[in-house]
This record gives structure tokens, sequence and C-alpha cells, in this order.
């Protein structure tokens, strides 16, 4: 990590008012990551793995600490980050091709320059065909690789996902994990990448945040030193394998006990 | 859809049969008796009847023109209701009451602010509009999804592009089903007011006429004229209303 980071969270956290209490969603979460580093995020359910992606996104405000991204203070949603969300959230009036193109209008381009950028990133995802449907039209993993275009599409540095391939069948899930790894490759973007699928977390990321919940924070920070492509039947992706599944179990004693 | 048509129409023949047989059978007397072939008669042969067609074309301009400015303030109204937090909160309960008062009860007020002129009339057609659309507008806004404006926001979309690719479109078919109501009370709006205010061309001031010279025949193809444009009014939104939701 020489080169400054591209997110750095500081002591972040956050909670919400349940019934006249406070429930701590995030408590003193410290993270960075590196420029074209891919971080994955697995914990339990309700452990604050979305509250976290969402506050990097700008769309939640946490009571404390400071997040940053590329050295600014995040002041407001969509600063520097694109966001893919489980559902693909496509704006149901609008075409594929419309729906990446919108996400370029801030950008102040020509109206051809947008259409070949959103051109180009619809044929990433390989949905040239399906360019003029509309959502309704496409199977729920095309409208999925359709969000992610829209997400790439504007080329910021960080790009977050909260469990993208989440509603995928497991062959298109590993075919998208595939594709998003080429992504990554040609276009030198971060991830923080928010996943239920320890192989998922396994298979992509440079390192894996473990988090657990009551109150959500992180629990350990797994590098994964395997080198790409990964061969999910190697016995180190085993061992870690084995590894993160402890560090995940270990909080269900805990919790029982 | 046919079908139901046939039906429809079975009670309205019906009706125009009787009457055709009482007048046939000499059984309807006095100024006010006509046969229903007088009244087929009166669009085409009666000097005065034939001022009908003038009459609708003034009262459909009127319409459009009254419908236009109130439905597009009433839309305008909407937006800012569902999206200006302290706008809702102080101006929706007023409108709320004020969409309370009877239509026609504006007309004493719109003539006496404005007299007997075209300026009253259309006042009033727009506020049959407004009304309608105020509410569609401001509840289709609202029903807006969340995640959705999430999305907005986090495309970093303008406020203006936030309105027009996302809230118009989402609020659209609500919106639909306003203008579908806000038609219907626009076409009465319209011709009452011209009924009521009189003076110049219209559906409503041909009614008015054929009152004041007791021609019964020419009164009864006004309100004919009425209902079938007031029908064909709703059937046409409510073809939208169709294309709209297959579109969706
Ligand atoms: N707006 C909110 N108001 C109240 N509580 C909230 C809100 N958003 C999240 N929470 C709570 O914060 C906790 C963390 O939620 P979060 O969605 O971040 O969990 P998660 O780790 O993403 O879970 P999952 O894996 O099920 O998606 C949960 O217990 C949730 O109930
Ligand atoms: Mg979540």
């Amino acid at each position: 990590m020489s080169h400054p980071p591209i997110l750095s969270l500081r002591s972040v956290s956050k909670s919400f008012a349940v019934d006249d209490t406070r429930f701590h969603a995030l408590t003193d979460v410290d993270l960075e990551i590196a420029e074209n580093e891919i971080v994955a995020l697995i914990g339990p359910s309700g452990c604050g793995k979305s509250t976290l992606l969402r506050s990097v996104a700008g769309l939640e405000q946490p009571d404390d600490g400071s997040i940053r991204i590329a050295g600014q203070p995040v002041t407001r949603a969509g600063q520097e980050s694109a966001v893919v969300f489980q559902d693909h959230r496509l704006l149901p009036w609008l075409s594929l091709r419309g729906n990446v193109e919108l996400a370029l209008e801030p950008l102040g381009l020509s109206a051809t320059e947008r259409r070949r950028r959103a051109a180009a990133c619809i044929d990433l995802v390989g949905l040239t065909q399906f360019a003029d449907s509309f959502p309704r039209q496409l199977s729920g993993g095309m409208a999925q690789r359709a969000a992610i275009a829209r997400a790439l599409v504007v080329e910021t540095r960080l790009v977050l996902m909260d469990e993208p391939f989440g509603a995928l069948d497991s062959i298109l899930r590993s075919r998208m994990q595939e594709e998003l790894l080429k992504i990554w490759q040609r276009h030198r973007v971060s991830i923080l990448i928010v996943t239920h699928d320890i192989e998922e977390a396994l298979y992509l990321a440079d390192r894996v945040v473990v988090m657990r919940a009551q109150p959500g924070h992180i629990h350990e920070i797994v590098p994964i030193d395997l080198p790409r492509p990964r061969r999910r039947d190697s016995a180190a992706f085993s061992e870690l394998r084995g590894r993160l599944l402890r560090g995940l179990a270990t909080q269900d004693h805990e919790v029982a006990a | 859809m046919s079908e139901i048509t046939l039906k429809g129409l079975a009670l309205p023949a019906g009706i125009v049969a009787l009457w055709a047989l009482a007048s046939g059978l000499g059984l309807l007397n006095g100024p006010m008796a006509v046969s229903p072939a007088q009244v087929l008669a009166v669009p085409f042969a009666d000097p005065d009847g034939r001022e009908l067609w003038a009459g609708i074309g003034a009262s459909l301009l009127r319409l459009v023109a009254g419908a236009t400015i109130g439905g597009l303030a009433g839309m305008a109204t909407g937006l800012a209701l569902a999206l200006i937090r302290p706008l809702g909160t102080a101006f929706s309960p007023t409108i709320n009451a004020l969409r309370q008062i009877a239509l026609f009860a504006w007309i004493p007020l719109l003539t006496s602010w404005f007299g007997n002129t075209e300026t009253a009339k259309i006042t009033f057609i727009a506020l049959a509009t407004f009304f309608p659309l105020v509410f569609a507008t401001e509840q289709g806004v609202r029903e807006v999804p969340a995640s959705l404006r999430e999305v907005a926001r986090v495309l970093n979309l303008s406020r203006r592009r936030q309105i027009s690719a996302l809230y118009l479109p989402g609020a659209l078919p609500a919106i639909a089903v306003g203008v579908q109501i806000a038609l219907i009370s626009s076409w009465i709006g319209t011709v009452g007011a011209e009924y009521a205010i009189g003076n110049g061309r219209g559906l409503g001031g041909y009614i008015a006429n054929a009152r004041d010279q007791f021609r019964m025949d020419i009164a009864i193809v006004g309100v004919a004229a009425l209902a079938l444009i007031g029908v064909f009014l709703q059937a046409a939104s409510a073809r939208l209303i169709r294309h709209l939701d297959k579109g969706n």
C-alpha cells in the first residue's frame, strides 16, 4: 500500500433508532482499500455489511468517524463511487441503453460520446443484442448485468457491490464472477463487494473482511494471497475456506452461549 | 367490449322506441312534446339547431385551453407538494379543503372577480382540472419506490433530471387516472360554465338558448351531445390508461 488508499474508514459507527433505543449496526469500523484492490465483506445476516456499504455510498450518514474516498470526506450520495445493489433497480420505463446512458448524463458528455461509452459497456457485459430491450423483457441475470454496466460506465475509481450476484443461479454466478475479474483487470478499479458466499469472496478478493453482529464490527481481515485465476479445488483454496468458515462459525457459539 | 356496448345501448334504444310510439300515436301534446324524427333533424335542418356544431367546436376548444392550463398547474403543484416537504405540510391541507368546495360553487366567485367573461369560464375549467391532477400527481410521486430514489441519488442526477427521468415517469400511471377523472369533471365544468355564465358560443350556451326559446328539441340534442362527448372522453382516457399499463 504505497499509494494512498482509495477508501479509508476511521472508527466509523452507525446506529439506528429502534423503539426508543439505539441499535448499533456498526461500531468502530476501520478499513482501508488500496487502488485496484478487491475487498469482500462477509458475515452473518444483520452484521452491518449493507450499512457499511451504504455509508460509503453516502446513503447513510455515520454517527461517528470519517469516511474518505481518494482523500475526500464523503458528504453526499454517489461521490466518486458507483453502486450495484442486490436488486437491479433499473428504471422500468427506460431501455437498457437508456438506463446506462442516464448514468453518464451528469458527466456533461456529448450525446454521441454517451452513446459510444454506453454501447461499449453494454458489450462488456454481453448484452449488445438487448440494448433496446426494457427491464421487464430481461431475465434476472441479464438485468443484474445491465445494472453492473450502469455502474461501470461512469468509470469511477471505486465500485461498491451489495450481493450483486445473490439472485443468480450458480452457473451464471460463476460466469459473472469471471466477467467481473476481466472488467477489473481491464479498468483497474477498486471493488468493495458484499457477499454471503465464502467461495465467491475467496475467488474474487485480495482480502476478505469478516464481520460479526451485535454490535456490527470487523472481526478479522484475511489476506487471500492466491494467484489468479484461482482454482476452487486447490488445497490452498479449501484451507482458506475452512479458516473463513471457522471465523464465521465461532460467533454462533458465542451467541448461543 | 362490443357486447357491453350493445347491452348499454338496450335501455336508451327502448326508451326512444317508446317515445317514438307515443308521439306516433298522438299521446304527447303541447309545445314541449317533440318526436324523435324532429329531434334527429335539428342538428342538420333547423337554422337554430345547426348551431350545434359550432357550439361543440367552441366548447372543445375551451376545454382544451382550460384543461391544459389547469392540468399543467395541477401537475406542477402536485410535484412540488410531494417533493418539497415544507410545502407539502404547509399547503396540502389547504388544497384538500379547497377541493371539498363543490365545483359549481366557484362560479359566483369567479364571475364576481372576472365578470361574465371568457376568463371566468377558462378559469373555472382550469379549476375543474387542477384539483384531480394535484392529488393524482402528489400521490403518484410519493409512491415512487425509495429504492429508485436512491438510484437517482447515487447516479448524481440533477434535480431536473430526477423529475423528468424518475418522478414524472414513475407517477405517470397515477397521473393518467387523474387525467381521466379530470377530463370528465372539466368537460362537465366547460358546459356548466357556458350554461351558467352565458354569452359566447358553446354547447352550454346552445342549451341555454334552447331553454330561453322553449325549444325542447334543440335542448334534447344539446344534452345528448354533452353526454355522448363525455362518454367518448371517458373511453379515450380509459384506452390511454390501458396503453400505459401495458407499457409498464
Ligand atoms: N434504516 C434502518 N433502521 C433501523 N435499523 C436498520 C436500518 N438499516 C439497517 N438496520 C439494522 O441494522 C442491522 C444491520 O443491517 P444491514 O442491512 O447492514 O445487515 P447486513 O449485514 O447487510 O445483513 P444481510 O446479510 O441480511 O443483508 C440490522 O439489524 C438491521 O435491522
Ligand atoms: Mg445486506
